[in-house]
């Protein structure tokens, strides 16, 4: 629920129930205040009526003094204190029923009582009333919209620049280098709010790039003492007198050295695209990319090991070279990896897209976790589960799409170059 | 023939003198900082050079510069971790001929100094001569006592290769490495090497030739003459 529409109704909500509460109230008051007056006249007609028997002497016949006004003689015994009643009393003139209240007294004769009994119409007070009532709903009801509407116009004035800031916070991304600048503001809450979100973004990315920075750094350092251990070890292999068991160790620990060398030069060129350190982009023939890719690994497909199907169609777009080989090459390297032997590696170009195909087996992690990080589907140890990384962070950097399917056995890898190829 | 190595890792200075002191009868010096190397190379009128680039007292682009002024037909091979394009392209563009980025074989260094080596010395023309095998690296041609055989390019590169680092074990993966290029790290794949191998050995004893092919288990190969 929106901020506005949150307040709204709230205020809404809480305003019918006050207003409901006063209008009974109100209604109730005026009520209870009418009734009252009504009765002190009664009470004055009563003096009234009192005075007129007394001047008029009347002992046994009643008097009419109005329509409003009934006088019955009663016996001796029935005496009591002036009540008032509500009744209702059907009307000749407006022929209906009219709600009346009565004040009935007696008046003490020598031989017998009078019983009084004064009438007046509240047919007029509850008129009043109703008059009254309506009024102030009708009011009530200018007043909450009146209210409503300036809400509305005090809330888009006072909250226009946190939205605005919410806005530049919802499309910052904290990888971009750019600095978070949000928008001053009036009001000191929003302004504490700005800095408070701009110290933490700040600090978000302090400890990103400082990550970044390890990642790179470390890599880049590791890089000579690798090269120093490959380097021994590779003199070692030189020794005249070692037996099968020696060259072997001093073979796995070059292999071993070589993987991680591999490794960390992989995590340097994904910090190295996520720093955008890689130059201009140029106008490239992928066709072109690959026929250099196809006929370095001719060597691979000589002896046999695949079937190789290439489909090239001219696709010019528009990338950083280097990156464009770091592409193709980790594409290419993957169906020769996880291509099973003696299968298909198929190479097609077509309609801005790059298929890289080869067989094997039915994935058995989700194809959404593909692309992450050291996520492996074999167990193949040469395998260093950064080269799809790279492949979509290469596809980040772009903007383009990098999606994987299975079809007729084949693992697809598909490159949409559609957004920054160009025309032919 | 004299050579100089700029290196500030010594242990990975003395790995390589120990390679190339193995395989070829090099007058090798050393340095450690810029200033040594810069004051060596005042000194003495070296053939080759090899130098990283990212030294303790400053960059090593500097010394190619200078050395490139002083003495052009020195050859130059740049050694560095770093493997930014821009400065591949900036130590090529100052004059240096070949690019290794660290950790590499030393077999790869050393087939890559034999060539840069056999080129400035013998501007290319002279005849790579192993006993009875010959390699004209110019036309590519290789005779087995006198005799022309065919090979294809892979075989041919990884016969030379072998006689570049003769007696020397050679691991698997710095052959396949040495065949595909920079990009290639298809370790599983490396049956690729045997296979070629396995035609180079065919080809060269039908034509009569020893078999100087050695396989080290579990390693790689060995090219061994002796």
């Amino acid at each position: 629920m929106k901020l506005l529409s949150k307040t709204s109704l709230l205020f809404i909500t809480i305003s019918i129930l006050i207003f409901m509460f006063g209008n009974i109230f109100i209604f109730t008051l005026s009520k209870k205040m009418i009734s009252n007056h009504v009765d002190t006249e009664l009470v004055y007609q009563m003096h009234r009526v009192i005075k007129v028997i007394n001047e008029q002497k009347v002992q046994n016949h009643p008097i009419w003094f109005t329509d409003e006004v009934e006088i019955k003689t009663v016996s001796k015994s029935i005496n009591h204190n002036p009540v008032f009643t509500d009744t209702v009393l059907y009307n000749n003139i407006q022929k209906k029923f009219v709600p009346h209240r009565s004040l009935r007294f007696i008046y003490p004769l020598p031989t017998q009582n009078l019983s009084v009994s004064i009438y007046k119409s509240l047919m007029s007070s509850d008129k009043l009333i109703e008059r009254i009532t309506i009024s102030t709903i009708i009011m009530v009801v200018i007043f909450i919209s009146m209210i409503f509407i300036m809400n509305r116009f005090v809330f888009e004035r006072v909250w226009s620049d946190f939205f605005r800031n919410l806005k530049k916070l919802e499309h910052y991304d904290v990888k971009s280098h750019e600095k978070l600048e949000l928008d001053p503001s009036e009001i000191e809450e929003f302004n504490t709010l700005n800095k408070v979100h701009m110290r933490m973004v700040e600090r978000i990315q302090d400890d990103f790039i400082s990550l970044k920075e390890l990642t790179a750094n470390t890599s880049h350092e590791i890089q000579t003492p690798l090269a120093i251990i490959k380097s021994k070890a590779e003199l070692l292999l030189q020794a005249q007198n070692l037996d099968e068991n020696q060259l072997q160790s001093i073979g796995v620990i070059l292999n071993t050295t070589e993987r991680l060398s591999k490794l960390s030069q992989s995590l340097l060129l994904i910090s190295k695209i996520e720093n955008n350190q890689f130059g201009a982009s140029q106008a490239i023939n992928i066709k072109e990319i690959l026929e250099k890719f196809i006929n370095n690994y001719q060597i691979l497909f000589e002896g046999g090991s695949f079937e190789l199907k290439v489909e090239l169609a001219d696709l010019k777009v528009k990338m950083n070279p280097v990156l464009l080989d770091v592409l193709v090459s980790n594409l290419l390297k993957n169906a020769v990896t996880h291509g099973t032997e003696a299968g298909q590696i198929q190479i097609l170009v077509k309609e801005k897209e790059l298929h890289v195909g080869n067989s094997g087996e039915p994935l058995k992690i989700n194809s959404d976790d593909l692309f992450k990080r050291f996520v492996k589907e074999s167990t193949n140890k040469n395998s260093s589960g950064l080269g799809l990384e790279i492949i979509r962070k290469i596809g980040d950097f772009y903007g383009f799409n990098v999606r994987y399917n299975y079809h007729n056995q084949l693992h697809w890898f598909i490159v949409d170059f559609s957004n920054i190829s160009l025309n032919i | 023939m004299r050579v100089l190595l700029v290196e500030d890792e010594t242990d990975l200075a003395q790995s390589i003198l120990d390679y190339l002191k193995n395989t070829q009868k090099f007058n090798c010096d050393v340095a450690y900082n810029l200033e040594k190397a810069t004051e060596l190379c005042v000194l003495y009128e070296y053939d080759c050079l090899i130098i990283d680039i990212g030294l303790p007292d400053g960059n090593g682009l500097d010394l190619i510069k200078s050395s490139k002024a002083n003495h052009s037909k020195t050859g130059i091979i740049i050694i560095s971790a770093r493997d930014a394009i821009e400065d591949r392209i900036k130590g090529l563009n100052l004059g240096a001929d070949d690019y290794l980025v660290k950790p590499f074989h030393l077999s790869e260094l050393n087939a890559r100094i034999y060539s840069l080596v056999r080129r400035l010395r013998f501007d290319g023309n002279s005849v790579f001569v192993v006993n009875e095998i010959s390699i004209d690296p110019q036309s590519r041609e290789v005779k087995i006592n006198g005799k022309a055989i065919e090979l294809t390019k892979s075989e041919y590169d990884i016969l030379y290769y072998f006689m570049s680092n003769k007696n020397q074990v050679i691991s698997k993966t710095s052959l396949a490495e040495s065949l595909v290029g920079e990009y290639v790290d298809i370790l599983n794949s490396l049956d690729f090497v045997y296979l070629h191998i396995k035609n180079l050995r065919k080809k060269l004893t039908a034509a009569g030739c020893t078999d100087y092919i050695k396989t080290v288990y579990g390693v790689g190969y060995k090219f061994q003459v002796e």
